[in-house]
């Protein structure tokens, strides 16, 4: 495929939360399209409740959806099964939030990687040089395979994160606030990471965050979800310059700093 | 329904305690169905008790049987001896021809007077002396409820008994040895059942307390100029004291085990010693019914604590 | 018998977990003395077993011989005497805790496996799945231990397995409790969460992912297995249902010992002994096996009293003229951590003074002491940290030199704090409008209800409107955004003139952080009030605060005001702070300046300037001599901790 095609096509797609033991029900998405590009970053910005995590959830199947459909280059996501399933696993992959618990304490790096890279079917006779590879690519030196993850600082663990995600080598990421628990001076190299690889790799994002200056400045197209609605969707310097919807432009002059004021 | 009870949170609330409620009854009938399939798996069953089967006749037999109601399948008998239950006959001692219902009359006030005694004693002493342990934390006040809770913990209740019958009632000759008629009678059973849980709660106590001294709420208060004692005896005391109400079912399901060993050592004449008796006699129907009675006792401590922890915690009844 | 289990103890998701085996850590850290004193019992055992099993060897434990019955210990060549069958005690014991053991391990593996599948299956494998594990532990919790193996015992007859069967079908129960709750909270983890991304089966992670993380709780619960085998099989057997003769057994032992004690009081008091003996060890064991798995929280040395801390740094201290018309003076404080190897300064060097009503940023990433700092001011640090050097002014007066209840009325009075966490600065079991009451019955005198007036117009004022119905409120039921509205009200109801806002609005949504921001400035012009905030957000801090300090590992390194730390920042790592965050005018998914390296952690840090390993523009001397702080603008009373500062930084013309 060349780049620009559209890679992943989402159409209407809702998802409820039953309620539990007296508590309401939760409608978690409401009726959300969008579609993904290759190479391309599709930044989603939203406050607690939005339902950007649920939408990440869906996308790499961790939970289904109620309604609505989901195509990733012509499969059905939402009910794939078999061949079809491991054809999604291995290109659609997630990074998650927190680096406390990205990795199983129990188990050292070069396992969790080899875990990623079985799926991916790396070839056996050259699967060490093949761990080595992955960890270099993001940064890290080899001997670090054989720590603990509590050997590793933070920024440390979401590289090891983003090298199990890339193992299969996939061609979406979805990165849901994979830096928001980080140090700030230890974003930027991540965030710097990650663009590295997408020149590299060819790679096309699903960032997802709740910091707007963040999403703003690493994603080709941006989406503003509230209560599981999308409110806003376009170019994000666009978006930032001239908001339509009145909670965007509530969420723009939330941010602190006057670096991105209207100007 | 689900819409109704979102406008109404204290529906939502009824609703709730009447799910606990079924529940409960749930388990009981599964208590009592487990203890009526348990003890017909014993080999063998009364006929040959009451007959002995190398003199009887096959049609003695057979004919005792039926008597018995011992032929029809056995959901049919359950619901024979559940329609009893709800009626209030709960079988036959086929040794002793009592009504089980009039032994729980007679061996249940021993029973309760014991356990009640334990309970208190327990409760009674572990919560001062827990928390005075952990406010006094690091004296030697506390290490010495800490040292002789431990020693309680460890102490198995039938070598306790072994070691204070022989030095008060043997030795001294304060209290009698064993048996039932006075007070006097009580001591010795009730310090024995009560030991080990008193050094369990002490310790449970003492070391809620200490969790809740370090909590954020605590530092939050100092801030605001709250005085030391109304952070501890109006905050970190309630919210210190709230496990203690689960341990109460706990409790009363570790007394009901122990009374089985304490009466039977002591000759108290509880529950327990009679379904010790019957458990080794063969008396099955008696078992049958102390069992699920027993079983009962437990599951209601157990409803009882959840209700009171529900009205003793904000949290929980929102859930 | 020992520790009951508490069943409804929730399963601390804190629980450290180290990524060395238990087995190896258990092994490490048990002190040698009590490792071998399992062991010898476990291998008396064994040896007991043998000899009961061994044909020729039978006789020992078997032997009748009514001439030898209650010999007396060491006599005719026995070692501990003879019982009353003539059997020689000491392998009757042998035997009998050869027994015991066995059946402890017996029903250790059957209630661990069954416990550890059950609760595995009610938290991993579906709500149907859970309801029927559910019902089923309710249902054995229903039985008690004994009351369970008195029944078995009349339906299987007493003997050893009875004991079995009967401990091992209750005790699984408790362990599957544990486990299920555990696991709920395992499940949510990100690493469980990438597996089931990468595709793998509930069944593989299960095994390779869930059990080895769940293995601390088993192997505790493991040792109150043993312990409470032990205990009842001994019980039971007294009383009679347990091991049947001629099966040897400690409680048999015991039992006969008792009714025989009137002809020799030696099978008693050796089988109490053995008894006794075995089970301190196992629970002494078990105690630390129990603290090494699963500390829960070891508070180390009771922290020194701060008084205390203070007079002894104020003799080393020349007396240094402090800013009098300061609200708070900070004069070189440094605060200190106690462990158990010592103590670790975890704040050094800091010096700052507060006017009224102006507001100090102190801004700093995880590591730099912000928060330790802000508790050093109010002088209440955590339990296990003291001041170690300096003295804090409040009005002019140290805080050291002030009796304890005059500090406490100061509280709250002259300065107050919220903390980051509102929802864990509230008591859960009283209302919103209860304890912001408190606050005001802690310095007035009159009962707490004539506060209420009071109380709901400062609710109204923080933004909760509609107090009445907040005022009844838990604090359950509140969200962040309004807990934290809460907890200022609390505190402000006293109307302090300090306010120390220690990160209050992190974890909160952009949108509610901006109304807090507004809230706080707003009611700090209306009261007068200097403000402390803290934070991580350089941005954050330059809407709020007039000056700021940066502060890096432990230490203030850049104060200045808000102007000149963000528009023409001096410290490198202020710029590199700065310039990382993404900024309007980059061009987009351009790289951005990245500092590389993290933070140090107390204890580590480097000998002179702690920045210099990660610091662009380190000279020689940053490695060797530690910089001091030092005036960098006389003007504006700039203050900067480097040698090297950034060029553009000094004020053009100055």
């Amino acid at each position: 495929m060349s780049r620009g095609d559209v890679l992943l096509s989402v159409e209407h797609l809702s998802k409820t939360y039953r309620g539990q033991g007296g508590r309401p029900a939760h409608k978690a998405l409401d009726d959300v399209s969008l579609e993904l590009r290759a190479s391309e970053t599709l930044g989603i910005v939203g406050e607690s409740g939005s339902g950007k995590s649920t939408l990440a959830r869906v996308l790499v199947r961790l939970t289904g959806a109620d309604s609505g459909r989901a195509d990733y280059c012509g499969v059905d996501l939402l009910r794939a099964r078999g061949a079809d399933a491991l054809f999604l696993t291995r290109q659609i992959q997630i990074v998650f939030q927190d680096p406390n618990s990205s990795m199983n304490p129990r188990r050292t790096i070069r396992q969790a990687l080899l875990e990623a890279a079985r799926v991916a079917e790396h070839p056996p006779a050259d699967i060490q040089g093949s761990l080595a590879r992955m960890m270099e690519a993001v940064g890290l030196s080899r001997e670090k395979l054989d720590a603990y993850p509590h050997q590793l600082s933070g920024g440390q663990r979401q590289r090891v994160a983003i090298a199990r995600a890339l193992a299969v080598s996939p061609r979406v990421v979805v990165a849901d606030e994979c830096v928001s628990a980080l140090d700030v001076s230890v974003q930027s190299s991540i965030l710097n990471l990650m663009l590295e690889r997408q020149r590299e790799l060819g790679l096309a994002y699903v960032f997802i965050s709740h910091d707007l200056s963040v999403v703003h400045h690493m994603s080709d197209r941006m989406i503003v979800m509230r209560s599981g609605r999308i409110v806003e969707a376009g170019n994000p310097s666009e978006i930032m310059r001239n908001p339509q919807d009145p909670y965007t432009r509530e969420l723009i002059a939330s941010v602190p700093g006057s670096g991105f004021r209207a100007a | 329904m689900l819409e109704a009870m979102e406008r109404c949170p204290v529906c939502a609330r009824l609703y709730a305690i009447v799910v606990r409620l079924a529940y409960s009854a749930l388990v009981l009938l599964l208590v009592a169905i487990v203890a009526f399939v348990g003890l017909r798996l014993a080999p063998g069953d009364v006929t040959t008790q009451l007959l002995d089967p190398s003199r009887a006749t096959p049609q003695e037999l057979a004919f005792l049987r039926h008597q018995l109601g011992l032929d029809q399948p056995i959901h049919i008998q359950f619901l024979q001896y559940l329609a009893g239950l709800l009626q209030g006959d709960l079988g036959l001692s086929l040794i002793t021809r009592e009504t089980v219902v009039s032994i729980v009359a007679n061996a249940g006030i021993y029973s309760i007077s014991l356990a009640v005694t334990a309970f208190v004693l327990i409760f009674a002493l572990a919560i001062p002396l827990g928390l005075t342990a952990a406010i006094w934390r690091g004296s030697a006040i506390d290490a010495a409820v800490r040292g002789i809770s431990g020693v309680m913990m460890a102490t198995p209740n039938f070598v306790l008994a072994v070691v204070l019958i022989n030095l008060l009632a043997v030795q001294a000759g304060w209290l009698p040895v064993a048996g039932s008629g006075s007070w006097k009678h009580l001591v010795l059973p009730a310090l024995v059942l009560a030991a080990e849980p008193l050094g369990f709660a002490t310790r449970l106590v003492r070391t809620s307390y200490l969790e809740q001294a370090g909590a954020q709420y605590a530092d939050a208060m100092r801030m605001r100029g709250l005085s030391e004692s109304v952070i501890r005896w109006r905050h970190i005391m309630r919210n210190a004291l709230l496990p203690v109400i689960s341990l109460g079912a706990v409790q009363v399901r570790t007394l009901v085990g122990y009374t089985l060993i304490v009466e039977t050592i002591f000759r108290w004449p509880g529950l327990g010693k009679r379904l010790v008796d019957s458990v080794l006699t063969r008396d099955y129907q008696v078992a049958q019914g102390l069992t699920i009675l027993l079983a009962a006792v437990v599951v209601v401590a157990t409803l009882v604590s959840s209700f009171l922890y529900r009205a003793a915690d904000p949290r929980v009844r929102d859930e | 018998m020992t520790a009951t289990i508490d069943f409804d103890a929730p399963a601390s998701p804190s629980a450290s977990v180290a990524a060395d085996g238990s087995l190896r850590r258990i092994v490490r850290g048990v002190p040698w003395p009590l490792l071998a004193a399992v062991a010898l019992f476990f291998v008396a055992g064994a040896i007991g077993l043998v000899f009961l099993v061994a044909p020729d060897l039978k006789p020992l434990v078997f032997k009748q011989s009514l001439m030898r019955a209650f010999s007396a210990p060491l006599s005719r060549g026995g070692f501990l005497g003879a019982d009353q069958l003539g059997r020689p005690l000491e392998w009757r014991l042998l035997a009998g805790l050869g027994i015991s053991l066995g059946a402890a391990a017996a029903v250790t593996l059957i209630a661990s496996v069954l416990g550890l599948a059950m609760g595995l299956l009610g938290g991993f494998f579906g709500r149907t799945a859970d309801r029927l594990v559910t019902v089923v532990i309710d249902l054995t919790w229903a039985y008690p231990t004994i009351l369970l193996a008195v029944v078995i015992a009349g339906i299987l007859g007493p003997g050893v397995w009875t004991v079995i069967w009967a401990l091992g079908l209750t005790l699984w129960a408790a362990l599957a409790r544990i486990v299920r709750a555990q696991v709920l909270v395992l499940r949510e983890q990100d690493f469980v969460l990438a597996a089931q991304a990468l595709g793998y089966s509930r069944f593989y992670i299960a095994t390779r992912h869930l059990i080895p993380n769940l293995m601390p709780i088993v192997i505790l619960m493991a040792t109150l297995f043993v312990a409470l085998t032990i205990i009842a099989e001994a019980g039971l057997s007294f009383i009679g249902l347990g091991a049947q003769s001629p099966t040897p057994s400690l409680g048999k032992t015991l039992a006969e010992g008792f009714s025989f004690a009137s002809s020799s009081i030696w099978p008693l008091v050796f089988g109490a002994l053995t008894m006794i003996s075995l089970v301190i060890v196992l629970n002494a064991f078990g105690d630390r096996v129990r603290d090494i798995l699963d500390p829960k929280g070891r508070v180390p040395l009771p922290g020194r009293r701060l008084r205390d801390a203070a007079r002894r740094a104020e003799a080393a201290l020349p007396a240094r003229a402090v800013d009098r018309d300061a609200v708070i003076a900070v004069d070189d404080v440094s605060v200190a951590i106690h462990g158990r190897r010592g103590a670790t300064t975890a704040v050094s060097d800091l010096s700052l003074t507060l006017r009224p009503g102006q507001t100090l940023g102190i801004v700093g990433e995880s590591g730099s002491g912000k928060s330790l700092s802000a508790r050093a001011i109010t002088g209440l640090l955590p339990e296990g940290l003291s001041l170690s050097g300096g003295r804090v002014f409040w009005d002019g007066v140290d805080i050291a030199g002030l009796p304890a209840e005059k500090l406490r009325d100061r509280r709250g009075r002259f300065v107050a704090m919220v903390f980051q966490d509102a929802r864990a600065s509230l008591d859960p079991l009283y209302t919103i409008g209860e304890q912001v009451s408190e606050s005001l019955a802690a310095h007035f005198p009159g009962p707490r209800r004539s506060f209420r007036p009071k109380v709901l117009e400062m609710l109204a004022r923080v933004g909760l409107s509609d107090p009445e119905i907040f005022y009844d409120r838990y604090p359950h039921q509140l969200s962040g955004g309004q807990l934290q509205r809460a907890a200022l009200a609390g505190v402000l109801v006293l109307e302090p003139r300090v306010l120390i806002a220690d990160e209050p609005t992190t974890g909160l949504d952009a949108t509610t952080q901006k109304k807090i921001v507004a809230l706080v400035k707003a009611l700090q012009r209306e009261m007068n009030m200097s403000v402390i905030w803290i934070s991580h957000d350089l941005d954050l801090v330059g809407e709020i605060a007039d000056e700021i300090v940066v502060a890096y590992a432990g230490q203030p390194v850049e104060i200045g005001t808000v102007e000149e730390v963000l528009k023409r920042p001096a410290h490198p790592y202020t710029l590199g702070l700065l310039e990382s965050r993404p900024q309007a005018t980059m061009a987009p998914k351009s790289p951005l300046r990245s500092v590389g390296g993290t933070v140090p952690d107390p204890g580590d840090w480097p000998p002179a300037c702690r920045f210099a390993p990660r610091c662009r523009r380190a000279l020689a001397i940053c490695g060797t001599t530690p910089p001091p702080m030092e005036l960098f603008d006389e003007g504006s009373g700039r203050r900067l901790r480097c040698y090297n500062p950034e060029p553009g930084a000094a004020e053009a013309g100055a």
